[in-house]
């Protein structure tokens, strides 16, 4: 799966410090697998209210990490599930863990790479 | 320096607003906690300007934060949702960004933080440092909507009370504040300031003139009540 990563926001928050941003990489990747497994329980038990609030915790985190396509799909995300829709999960559910999963894999690449 | 803490059950965000604050002298970060509960402990123990608090958090929101208290620093929220900026804006917060957020704005926010010990606040709760009824200073701080606003005493020509709103009046501009003219009195100096009316507390010296139960300021008239006229007489500097 072909991610966008956009360098310039992390210039913007950044400033180039090199140092912050693997730090940020690093928590990122920690969360990251912390987030699935609870997205992963969430779609098990049908927990639409839990499912909102991991997909607002983990929004903003990937536009920290350059993946602002992948913060406006979890923007989505969020508000179906705020609308609690059901059939939205189960039909995305796949894609959603493709996601997090290319994610994972690109910023860990990126951060072997600093 | 200003003293504030973060409050945000994200790491990431807490490491971003933390290395922005790392990054101005005006400011000094005392505390970092991933839930409001914990911040309000250690608000309660410790000396605290400014809050930089996420909304969205598991158990207790920052939301329920603001309502739990009336005795809260000044209040930045950051969050991911811009659907909060009402309601955060009826708590009278000084800003409210959008995760993430980036330096320049980090920035903004930050400038309109007022030292606690410059503040008056519109709950009357902060006396020290600016203008009360017992010092000489020469300024006092005013909330207007999220804003501290420095207004120099001798600028302020009268305050005149509507409904649960103050207007400030200098010769150009009227600031309102959501307050009590009650409050306000008791921040102002009796030497410079005296209540003429219900609704009116007025400058001393830039009464123009007198005349039984009104005064004139600046083309304004003003009622004095019958009250308050012998107080009003002794105030001044009268030659008879």
């Amino acid at each position: 799966m072909e991610l966008i990563f956009d360098e310039k926001i992390l210039d913007k928050l950044y400033f180039g410090d090199q140092d912050l941003i693997n730090q940020m990489f690093k928590l990122f990747l920690d969360q990251l697998i912390e987030s699935k497994a609870i997205i992963v329980t969430g779609y098990d038990h049908k927990d639409l209210e839990s499912l909102k609030g991991i997909f607002h915790k983990m929004r903003p985190s990937f536009k920290m990490v350059g993946l602002v396509e992948v913060f406006d799909e979890f923007e989505i995300h969020e508000r179906k599930m705020k609308a609690k829709d059901l059939p939205y999960l189960e039909s995305n559910f796949e894609n959603i863990i493709l996601t997090i999963d290319s994610a994972y894999l690109f910023i860990e690449k990126r951060l072997q790479e600093n | 320096m200003i003293k504030c803490i973060v409050i945000d059950d994200d790491k990431m965000s807490r490491e971003l607003i933390s290395s922005y604050i790392s990054k101005l002298d005006s400011l000094d970060q005392v505390g970092e906690f991933d839930n409001a509960l914990d911040g309000m402990k250690f608000i309660k123990l410790n000396e605290v300007d400014v809050i930089f608090l996420d909304i969205e958090m598991p158990d207790f929101s920052g939301l329920d934060l603001l309502k739990s208290t009336n005795e809260l620093p000044q209040i930045i929220f950051v969050t991911s949702n811009r659907e909060y900026a009402v309601e955060a804006f009826e708590h009278s917060v000084c800003d409210f960004l959008v995760k993430p957020v980036d330096f320049s704005r980090f920035v903004k926010a930050s400038e309109r933080v007022v030292p606690k010990q410059e503040a008056i606040q519109e709950n009357g709760t902060e006396t020290t440092g600016a203008a009360d009824s017992t010092t000489n200073t020469k300024y006092i701080f005013i909330k207007v909507d999220t804003r501290f606003v420095k207004l120099n005493l001798d600028d302020i020509l009268y305050l005149e009370a509507n409904g649960d709103y103050v207007v400030f009046k200098t010769a150009n501009k009227g600031y309102i504040v959501h307050t009590t003219m009650k409050k306000i009195n008791d921040k102002l100096p009796d030497n410079k300031f005296i209540k003429v009316h219900r609704s009116y507390i007025v400058n001393i010296d830039k009464i123009v003139d007198i005349e039984d139960t009104t005064l004139l300021i600046d083309k304004k008239i003003i009622p004095v009540s019958r009250s308050k006229k012998d107080d009003l007489m002794k105030s001044l500097n009268l030659f008879k």
